[in-house]
């Protein structure tokens, strides 16, 4: 029997199974021809694909999938819209249709209860979940009712049609798009940018209520005409985040085109299809919004991008630039008189209005990278009125650094491609660790490009200059990584992942949540912090290093300046031994080309005292800053950068060994000289701003330290926006200080904003969020609220108990607190069981003699005298004096206390019950103690005194 | 599984119990109508199966796919194990088996069961087929393999797979008649 073509066979037996059984002889002879042979075997094949004994599904259970409201949308687009004018929807009778979009038709309704009004109702039209819709318009919901702005128009409503389609309703709003709107009107670019500004307010205004637009475009910008002026209103917030769905190529190009009606407005992220979508969306948005107004085109062409394949649309919006609006302006030729018309001037004029100031403003709106981009609708509202107001404005033509960034970029698709997934993918660093470590393999190419033609050596040299400036780029990057919230990613994901192998196996929810929780009690000992730190030291810092040495060998100063960056990143995420080595080197290296006294030295130098401060060597660090300080002065003057920086770090240097007196009067030298060579928003001036604060604090020089904080949280409020994690913290800062000289009013205020800023920025569920929380419920207990004070302390705990774990030392230290709460709200029992559980992790943590875990013990130990559990007192005091007999380095004052403590409790016992013999312990461990004194000096005791 | 995937020997060990449940029920399925004769329980064989599983390998985890393979692996060592066992049995009986073990091979409905000669004479003439479709159609196979050794469903496998649900329930009806046909017709 000849052995037939396997492709061939399978092609055939699908064909001929799937076809009806009555026309398979004809196909099976058209297809086969005259080979008899393979006819009968595919007939054999498919009698005994339909024998159902041989080899029966092995699971008869059919995967039994809840029914969901999903809809699809061959079949909503096959049925006619139902709603027609006079039929009623709830409470709303429709009367006339407005508008249709791709979403669906807008109708102008009647609702008369409760109120008699008119109302904008739209339904939308594609195969969406209903349910889905409208439960996340809920989420939304009260979101919504917080914004109240005369330029946004009020989203009333949201409900299921008969029908099932989901609908909103909004106030109803006439008017325009604007830039409809602004070619009928003739609007110059002035009162354009009036307008555009107006919009902006009203984005900013939602943004600070924590909703994000998300679909901003002109046709959800109307504007009409209000006492003679124009008045814009931005519609449909809170419907885009509803009815968004994921996108990816398939619901592109299936099920949603028309829901993707406008790639034009759609930020980088969003073509990403990234859910991790923030206010920064809608700048672009209105970065884009504005060059069409200045211009008349958006910054891709709309039929161009449309046209494109869908991997093309992403890698247009994600990595091609964008003409400026005057080089746009120019380009048109054919249409730049009319668009000059249109806004009363004269080509030439427009095209010089348009360079300079505005072009920045528009390409910094329209960063690619939104940390690049304004940090706020606001700011970018302030840049616009800065230039109409003939002030200078933040926004900046590119520098080098921008040019680095872009060539970065570019490569990075190709790049992640490359690399294996592990580490970086796991740890979610895509963006950084991989572009080093390509940076750094790139060099390679370089230098062989450069070894095998000569003609190519001034390419491969720009080349190496340009990797140079992408090492240190990303490196410096890296020293913004948040280990902590990598490590909570980690942590979120491996238990995500082992829920979603639950699913997939349709497990039991109760097993899988008990699996889920048994991993989590696994992790509950492993410092995932230190995980993420451990995996970007072997994965990125160590390899770059070692590459650095040798891709840079004979270039003695890059490489020691690239040695010094990776150093800094090292130290910055708490990578002390290995951020050793290579800032040795550094010193070395540029010792070896500058000398002994030059500025670059001296920074190496610098920064490794500030490691060994770090390192808590700290006269070591101290004596290293006063000679490097003295050798600036004498080198360099008082007025260069390295000197002032020296001196403010020396100041830090003193603040970490309690010497605030001369940290503040260095802090005091330091500052007006940032002010004026780095400026009043830069991140080195409001640092010192705040550090010397901090130091006026400590000496109780509250008048002084107050201004200054608060003009440095103003400062990264306005620098890097309220929700940047540096405001917050500089918030959050504040409030402490407030709390520290007791006015806790103003303390809980400040808090309480910081609470908002960091749920809005960073979700309820970020660390720092929670912080603040935990923050909150020590100033209400300070303020004699213990009810509120155990429900913030109860919100931290369980909050970081879920994205932390059990054993991490902030839940630790919530269980701690919340217990100190509940033991004076009376409710002893549970508060004695947060301080064991306190004392337990802490021992883990920290270990036996560290000052918390001995707190711990000591509140855990007098929780149960006075809750007269005499008997576990006693077995806990005796396992803490057992560890402090053994251990070597066990504090002698602490051994002390606890023998005071077993003396003062079996005085209690006998009270409590008499004629027990525990009077004669009580003497016994009383004459312990004093023998123990003559040892050693006598301390406070484990318990306060009554 | 990001963990898992990293070659983490540890998450491993934590994933293991996971899907350890669903190995058991499959075990269970099959071997649901066992006898007094059996030498093998149905927890004895997954014990058995996850104790291969958990043993070293050096073969690191690439996702939940990887360990379903695994997982029907080592399901099949076992049962290969005790076939072999059993068709000696037979051999040692005298005579060519193989027209007998083809016919108890296209009889089979689920996995064999373990006290019977005859089942396990075809359990290994089938195993040899699904090896021989392998060489050809490796993703028809793999289907095979997950859906008969782990008793994973048309939706489980796709998911093991990373390929669509009806991807696999066309390669599953395809590999019953391809391998039916096979051993009928002499051809393993």
């Amino acid at each position: 029997m000849a052995e037939h073509n396997h492709e061939l066979v399978r092609r055939l037996f699908d064909l001929a199974v799937t076809a009806p059984p009555a026309d398979r002889a004809r196909l099976l002879e058209r297809e086969c021809g005259d080979d008899a042979g393979l006819r009968s075997r595919i007939e054999a094949m498919i009698a005994a694909a339909e024998d159902d004994q041989f080899l029966n599904d092995p699971t008869q259970a059919t995967s039994d999938v809840a029914p969901t409201l999903d809809i699809s949308a061959e079949k909503l687009d096959a049925a006619p819209l139902r709603e027609a004018v006079g039929s009623r929807i709830g409470p709303y009778k429709i009367l006339q249709q407005i508008g249709e979009g791709g979403f669906g038709s807008v109708f102008m309704a009647e609702q008369e209860k409760p109120i008699s009004r008119r109302v904008a109702l739209k339904i939308i039209k594609w195969g969406m979940d209903t349910r889905q819709v409208v439960a996340r318009f809920e989420q939304e919901r009260q979101a919504l009712a917080l914004m109240d702005h005369p330029n946004i128009a009020k989203v009333l409503d949201a409900g299921a049609t008969d029908s099932g389609r989901p609908y909103f309703v909004m106030e109803l709003c006439k008017g325009e798009s604007i830039v409809a709107y602004c070619d009928a009107n003739n609007l110059s670019v002035r009162e354009r940018l009036d307008l555009f500004a107006q919009v902006c307010q009203a984005v900013q205004h939602a943004h600070t209520k924590g909703l994000i637009h998300r679909d901003i475009k002109p046709s959800n910008v109307l504007v009409s005409t209000h006492d003679g002026r124009p008045h814009a209103k931005v519609i449909d917030f809170g419907i885009a985040k509803a009815t968004a769905s994921r996108l990816t190529e398939k619901t592109l190009f299936t099920e949603h085109k028309a829901l993707i009606g406008t790639p034009e407005y759609m930020s980088p992220e969003q073509a990403e299809g990234s859910l991790d979508i923030d206010a920064r969306t809608d700048v672009y948005s209105l970065g884009v919004l504005l060059y069409e107004l200045l211009t008349g085109s958006t910054p891709f062409d709309a039929t161009g991008l449309r046209s494109a394949a869908y991997a093309e649309m992403q890698r247009i919006i994600r990595e091609v630039e964008p003409a400026k609006p005057s080089t746009r302006l120019s380009n048109n030729t054919e249409t730049i008189a009319s668009v000059a018309a249109k806004r009363r001037t004269e080509p030439a004029r427009l095209g010089k209005l348009m360079r300079g100031d505005l072009d920045w403003i528009v390409m910094k709106a329209l960063e690619k990278d939104r940390q690049r981009r304004y940090a706020t609708a606001n700011a970018l509202a302030m840049d616009v009125q800065r230039h109409l107001g003939g002030e200078a404005i933040t926004a900046a033509p590119p520098s080098a650094s921008y040019r680095i960034r872009k060539f970065a970029r570019r490569h990075r698709a190709g790049v992640a491609l490359g690399l294996a997934v592990s580490a970086a993918v796991l740890l979610g660093l895509v963006g950084t660790s991989v572009g080093l470590a390509w940076a750094v393999r790139e060099r390679d190419r370089a230098d062989k490009a450069a070894s095998d033609a000569i003609e190519a050596k001034g390419e491969a040299q720009k080349r190496s200059r340009d990797l140079e400036r992408v090492v240190s780029f990303q490196s410096a990057q890296l020293s913004g990584v948040d280990v902590m919230q990598m490590g909570i990613r980690f942590r979120r994901d491996l238990l995500a992942g082992i829920r979603r192998a639950g699913e997939t196996t349709h497990a039991p929810a109760a097993s899988v949540d008990a699996n889920v929780g048994a991993v989590d009690s696994a992790l509950a000992g492993v410092d995932l912090t230190d995980v993420a730190r451990s995996a970007l030291e072997n994965g990125v810092l160590r390899p770059s290093i070692d590459a650095i040495r040798v891709q840079f060998a004979d270039q003695p100063s890059v490489r020691a300046d690239l040695l010094s960056t990776v150093s800094e990143s090292a130290r910055r995420l708490g990578l002390f031994e290995l951020a050793d080595q290579p800032g040795r080197e550094a010193i070395e290296g540029h010792a070896g080309v500058e000398g002994a006294g030059g500025a670059k030295t001296l920074d190496a130098r610098m920064r490794r005292a500030m490691l060994a401060k770090d390192r808590g060597k700290l006269t070591e660090a101290e004596a290293e800053l006063r000679e490097c300080l003295s050798l600036a002065q004498k080198e360099h003057g008082e007025d260069a950068k390295i000197t002032v920086d020296l001196r403010a770090n020396l100041a830090t240097a003193l603040t970490a060994r309690t010497q605030f007196q001369e940290a503040t009067e260095l802090y005091q030298r330091a500052l007006p000289w940032y002010r004026a060579h780095e400026g009043p928003l830069d991140a080195d001036t409001l640092g010192c701003m705040a550090s010397l604060a901090s130091a006026l604090g400590n000496l109780k020089r509250f008048d002084e330290a107050g201004p200054l904080f608060r003009e440095a949280v103003e400062g990264f409020r306005s620098a890097f926006g309220m929700g940047n994690q540096r405001t917050i913290q500089a918030m959050n800062n504040l409030a402490g200080f407030y709390r520290a000289k007791e006015d806790y009013a103003s303390a809980q205020r400040v808090f309480e904003e910081a609470f908002a800023a960091a749920r809005t920025a960073l979700g309820e569920d970020h660390y720092v969020t929670l912080m603040i929380v935990d923050n909150i419920g020590g100033v209400r207990f300070a303020q004699k609220d213990p009810n509120g004070a155990a429900e913030h302390a109860r919100a931290a705990l369980d909050g970081r108990r879920r994205v932390l774990g059990k054993g991490h030392p902030a839940t630790l230290r919530s269980c701690f607190n919340l217990g100190k709460v509940l033991e004076s709200l009376g409710e002893q029992d549970e508060a004695i069981s947060l301080y064991r559980r306190a004392a337990a992790g802490f021992r883990i943590v920290y270990g036996e003699f560290h000052q918390h875990t001995i707190a711990a013990r000591t509140a855990l130990a007098g929780a149960l005298l006075n809750a007269k559990r005499f008997g576990e007192c006693e077995s806990v005091l005796a396992e803490e004096l057992a560890i402090l007999d053994v251990g070597a380095e066990a504090p002698k004052d602490r051994r002390l206390a606890v023998i005071r403590a077993k003396g003062i409790l079996y005085e209690k016992w006998d009270i409590a019950e008499p004629g027990q013999g525990y009077d004669a312990k009580a003497t016994e461990w009383k004459a312990k103690l004093d023998a123990a004194k003559a040892e050693t000096e006598p301390d406070k005791s484990g318990f306060e005194k009554e | 599984m990001n963990a898992a995937a990293s070659g983490d020997k540890q998450a491993a060990d934590r994933l293991l119990p996971l899907v350890y449940d669903q190995l058991r029920a499959a075990a269970q399925r099959h071997l649901k109508n066992e006898s007094a004769g059996h030498t093998l329980s149905a927890t004895a064989l997954v014990h058995e199966a996850y104790c291969r599983l958990a043993g070293p390998r050096e073969v690191p985890w690439s996702g939940l796919g990887h360990f379903y393979a695994a997982a029907a692996e080592s399901i099949r060592r076992i049962l290969i194990d005790h076939a072999r066992a059993k068709a000696a049995f037979i051999r040692g009986g005298g005579g060519d088996g193989r027209p007998a073990a083809r016919r108890a091979a296209v009889s089979l409905s689920s996995l064999p069961d373990p006290s019977s000669p005859a089942e396990s004479a075809g359990f290994l003439i089938l195993d040899e087929a699904i090896s021989r479709l392998e060489a050809l159609d490796e993703q028809s196979a793999a289907v095979v393999r997950l859906r008969y050794f782990a008793g994973l469903s048309i939706e489980q496998t796709a998911a093991a797979l990373g390929v669509s649900a009806p991807t696999v329930k066309r390669s599953w009806t395809f590999a019953r008649g391809w391998l039916k046909e096979a051993i009928e017709s002499g051809r393993v």
